[in-house]
């Protein structure tokens, strides 16, 4: 059974309503996978344009997202990506690491924002201003949206690298760390796409001997 | 009002880079724009400089990817390599134009690399 969305769009009303007119929400995917990289999106509505049924990424199906990120894409002022690899992950560590995916994400959006809401704690390294707001991808629309085009982006990625990556099972777990992919880790070994400061990479890698 | 570039265009790209870089490709840079267009990659790769242009296609709808490069398109191409070549006083480098497609479905995606895809020809 699917919980009562909680989401709306009364956040954005409100800004548009005191003259912000570039109004972004943004938002990360594959935080907590052990392999690919982190990515993050940027979503701008127009005032008064909002995305009907958009909700947080992780509680629709692939087709429902699928057929969102295409109403988002046509419907959107602008859409931003960032993504960060995760070799860069191992050296700054995930938390900075994601806001440095959001920072590119911001600065990816042909049209720069006046105003920003940020899913999470963290202040996004732009000189916009900005809300953060935690569990924002679940109450607020464009973070939403944003949390739909990075997964959807994400899981293009890394269906992409199946084929250079053989035998880990990518294109169907996206990197996180599913009994097969564990399995795989320990017996083929991580790759450069792994992140090798992950708990769940070194012990499973050092399991094998 | 323009519609906002694919998302998915921008994770092919990514794609494209680790893919090269898994095949020894160093990159050097990443859109590069001159007044005769943009060159998605530069990439050094062993003793050659790649210009390489990426192609990434949501599915095989409109044809192969590899056909969107067009005539046109690699006239641009070759001009705007030469003025990076100039630019960066790179002129007598040994160089060649790759293409990278990239398939993107939502069910799978697939990336092929094509090196000396085509060649300047005249002058």
């Amino acid at each position: 059974m699917r919980h009562v969305s909680l989401l709306g769009w009364h956040v954005e009303e409100n800004l548009w309503k005191h003259g912000h007119t570039h109004v972004a929400g943004i938002d990360e995917a594959g935080r907590g996978a052990l392999a690919g990289p982190v990515v993050a999106a940027a979503v701008m509505c127009r005032p008064g344009v909002t995305i009907a049924n958009v909700d947080d990424s992780k509680r629709l199906t692939v087709a429902e997202r699928d057929e969102l990120y295409h109403t988002i894409r046509q419907v959107a002022m602008g859409i931003g990506v960032g993504f960060v690899d995760a070799s860069v992950i191992d050296r700054i560590n995930i938390r900075q690491a994601t806001l440095l995916a959001m920072q590119a994400a911001v600065q990816d959006l042909a049209c720069q924002p006046d105003f920003l809401l940020v899913d999470g704690r963290d202040r996004v390294p732009v000189n916009q201003p900005q809300r953060l707001i935690v569990r924002g991808d679940q109450t607020v629309g464009s973070i939403a949206a944003a949390s739909i085009v990075a997964k959807v982006s994400r899981d293009c990625y890394m269906k992409a690298l199946e084929g250079q990556f053989p035998g880990y099972g990518l294109a169907q777990h996206k990197g996180y760390g599913t009994v097969t992919h564990l399995r795989a880790i320990q017996q083929l070994g991580p790759t450069v796409i792994h992140r090798v400061t992950f708990r769940g990479v070194v012990q499973t890698a050092s399991q094998d001997d | 009002m323009t519609e906002p570039r694919h998302a998915v265009g921008k994770a092919g790209e990514e794609a494209a880079v680790q893919f090269l870089r898994q095949h020894g490709y160093h990159i050097l840079e990443r859109n590069y724009r001159c007044r005769f267009g943009e060159i998605d990659l530069i990439a050094r790769d062993g003793r050659m400089l790649a210009f390489v242009e990426v192609k990434t296609r949501r599915s095989q709808s409109y044809g192969p990817a590899a056909a969107a490069v067009t005539l046109q398109k690699q006239r641009h191409l070759i001009k705007a390599s030469q003025a990076y070549l100039i630019q960066r006083k790179k002129a007598g480098e040994l160089c060649r134009f790759d293409v990278v497609t990239v398939e993107m479905d939502t069910q799978q995606s697939h990336i092929e690399l094509i090196k000396d895809a085509f060649q300047c020809t005249d002058d």
